[in-house]
């Protein structure tokens, strides 16, 4: 039989019985679209992550209090240590070759009020190079200023959302906002910036870090932020930072330092198992689908024994009664195929529409691994009904 | 162009195999027109299978245009019969999803013969059983003696050499079963090999040949 009077004698097959085909296509259709879609999410999580730290630049280093293995595990969001970090020990980072600037971040959560309006938020006290680090630009009104490292000054910046929230609809500029006992004067605005690596900095506040220390009555450093200016080797300048700490900490290498690299990479590995584990599950559905598949296929052979037989009678040998079989389920798995993919492009195309930010791209593998795992499906499940099928004897079927 | 000789079969029954066909021997030659009948379950069925090549022999040799089938594997007898064979059943086989035409067209889409091609063969043969005004007709829209017509377009459409029909007008009332075995008839005029198993002795007499099959033993009358 031709390929051609295969698809044709399949058609016919799939028409005559309407229900079964569409139930079965609307099956595996679901299962192609779920592979892709969860494919998708994750790939487009790990493609924005990878955005988020692409846009901190290449040159950066990030110190931790206490030390922690890195290499092969997570990133360490805490260590642990009995010498905390100090303004001191940034400043000394900052003398140091290769370093072109150092914005040391002490970090806590305060209740910001102004009159009857409050709420709490995450108060971040840094320096100026924090806002370069971050790429983070003011939307009007001033910066932190130049000596925040040295001076507490009662001025702080604010993030959008907590301008509109706390001060709506007035302008907040030179208005005081309370953070726990203290009042601050709002010296600028946040330009909008969604989340930045898990911090919405939308609803911060961002105050000298010398002013923070009083704040929270804490001399400890959360982060110190290192910007390279890559005229020094980056190994050669992490090397002379844990020399430096040790040196100044007694001894004790109680830091960990994490490369910008690292994490992304360490973001990366995270991302692409999770992408690849969702997208297995995904498959679990066609794997139901072509179980489906094989229960069907099976009543469908009890069902045309005469028509198999007559099919031998006519000349048909195993080889072509087990190709028409297995042919009828690829067939329908990739008309499903198609309508799973066709369904699934609508989705994105809607995911996209309402999520802008997180702009759903689905890899070409993951439209090609789904289909293919359909099809390996179809095969494998339909193989052994097809098997039953050819092993049909002509006498028995058609006896009356 | 058959030969059939000391052919055994056998089937399984209980403790002790059923012996249905003893010591066959039987030579058909090219235009032959024979009858088989018989008491039921001597069988004539089984002979009629064994030689359609459907069932395989326990025991003899076959011989089929030179060929000996008994010694062939189930793809290589699967491919002489599309070649030698044309099949009539007594209830029609037609598969209901398909036109009268192709249903006709069923053995040449197995032999991958081309569309084209495919079209004007069963043209001919629908026009040689009358039925040029059925060819899109479902077998649902037949009336029984139009269906075997059907059935017998279909075994005619290879043009094999030989044609072995299983109780071809056993479904059909007696006019109807005149007008097929009027038509099997002319096609053995026409140098078609013929083999009937009928219980019919109208239909049985008819034939050029006549064997009797009684508890697996054949003799030739």
């Amino acid at each position: 039989m031709t390929i051609n009077d295969n698809i044709a004698f399949n058609a016919q097959l799939l028409i005559r019985h309407r229900w079964r085909t569409t139930l079965l296509m609307l099956c595996v259709a679901m299962g192609v679209s779920a592979v892709v879609l969860l494919v998708s999410v994750g790939e487009s999580a790990r493609l924005y992550v990878a955005r988020e730290f692409s846009m901190l630049g290449s040159n950066l280093l990030i110190i931790l209090p206490g030390k922690k293995q890195t290499s092969g595990g997570g990133i360490p969001f805490y260590g642990t240590t009995t010498r905390d970090l100090t303004l001191q020990d940034a400043a000394s980072i900052r003398q140091l070759s290769g370093v072109d600037s150092v914005a040391p971040v002490i970090a806590g959560t305060a209740n910001a009020s102004v009159g009857a309006r409050s709420k709490n938020v995450m108060v971040l006290g840094s320096t100026l190079d924090f806002l370069k680090a971050r790429q983070l630009s003011i939307a009007m009104g001033a910066s932190l200023p130049d000596d925040a490292e040295s001076v507490s000054r009662n001025v702080v910046l604010i993030g959008s959302n907590l301008a509109q929230e706390l001060f709506a609809p007035h302008n907040p500029l030179g208005k005081m906002l309370t953070i726990d006992d203290y009042r601050f004067r709002v010296a600028g605005v946040l330009a909008i910036r969604g989340e930045s690596l898990g911090l919405d900095m939308r609803d911060a506040v961002i105050l000298p870090v010398k002013t923070s220390e009083r704040l929270f009555n804490s001399f400890s450093l959360f982060r110190i932020l290192i910007s390279l200016n890559g005229l020094t080797d980056e190994k050669t300048v992490i090397s002379d930072i844990y020399a430096l700490i040790k040196k100044r900490h007694q001894g004790e290498e109680d830091i960990t330092i994490v490369t910008q690299q690292s994490m992304m990479q360490a973001f990366n590995n995270i991302m692409v198992t999770l992408t690849t584990i969702v997208g297995l599950l995904g498959s679990v559905s066609l794997v139901v689908a072509g179980i489906l598949i094989m229960n069907l296929s099976l009543i469908s052979v009890q069902q045309r024994r005469t028509e198999i037989g007559l099919l031998k009678a006519l000349g048909a040998s195993q080889h072509v009664v087990l190709t028409l079989f297995i042919s009828e389920s690829i067939i329908l798995v990739m008309l499903a195929s198609a309508i799973g993919l066709g369904f699934t492009q609508v989705l994105l195309l809607l995911a996209n529409y309402w999520w802008p930010t997180l702009s759903f791209s689905t890899p070409l593998w993951a439209y090609l691994s789904a289909v293919c795992v359909a099809l390996l499906t179809a095969v494998l499940f339909s193989y052994l009904p097809a098997k039953q099928a050819a092993s049909i004897s002509p006498v028995e079927a058609l006896r009356k | 162009m058959i030969s059939l000789k000391r052919v055994n079969k056998w089937y399984p029954s209980g403790d002790k195999p059923l012996h249905v066909l003893k010591q066959v021997d039987l030579d058909i030659a090219q235009g032959d027109y024979i009858s088989i009948m018989g008491p039921s379950g001597s069988g004539k069925s089984t002979l009629l299978n064994m030689i359609g090549l459907l069932d395989i022999i326990d025991e003899g040799e076959y011989w089929l245009e030179g060929t000996p089938t008994h010694l062939l594997k189930e793809e290589q007898r699967a491919e002489l019969r599309g070649l030698y064979l044309g099949f009539i059943f007594q209830n029609f086989q037609l598969i209901n999803r398909l036109s009268a035409a192709e249903n006709i067209a069923l053995p040449l889409v197995l032999a991958e013969i081309p569309k084209k091609e495919r079209n004007i063969m069963v043209a001919n043969v629908l026009e040689k059983v009358g039925l040029q005004d059925r060819a899109h007709h479902r077998p649902g829209q037949l009336s029984g003696g139009q269906l075997q017509r059907v059935a017998i377009a279909r075994a005619i459409v290879t043009q094999p050499k030989v044609i072995l029909a299983d109780e071809p007008t056993g479904n059909l009332d007696q006019s109807a079963g005149l007008d097929i075995v009027q038509l099997l008839e002319s096609l053995n005029q026409q140098g078609l090999t013929l083999l009937v198993v009928t219980h019919d002795r109208v239909i049985g007499k008819r034939a050029t040949r006549k064997v009797r099959m009684v508890d697996g033993v054949l003799s030739e009358q």
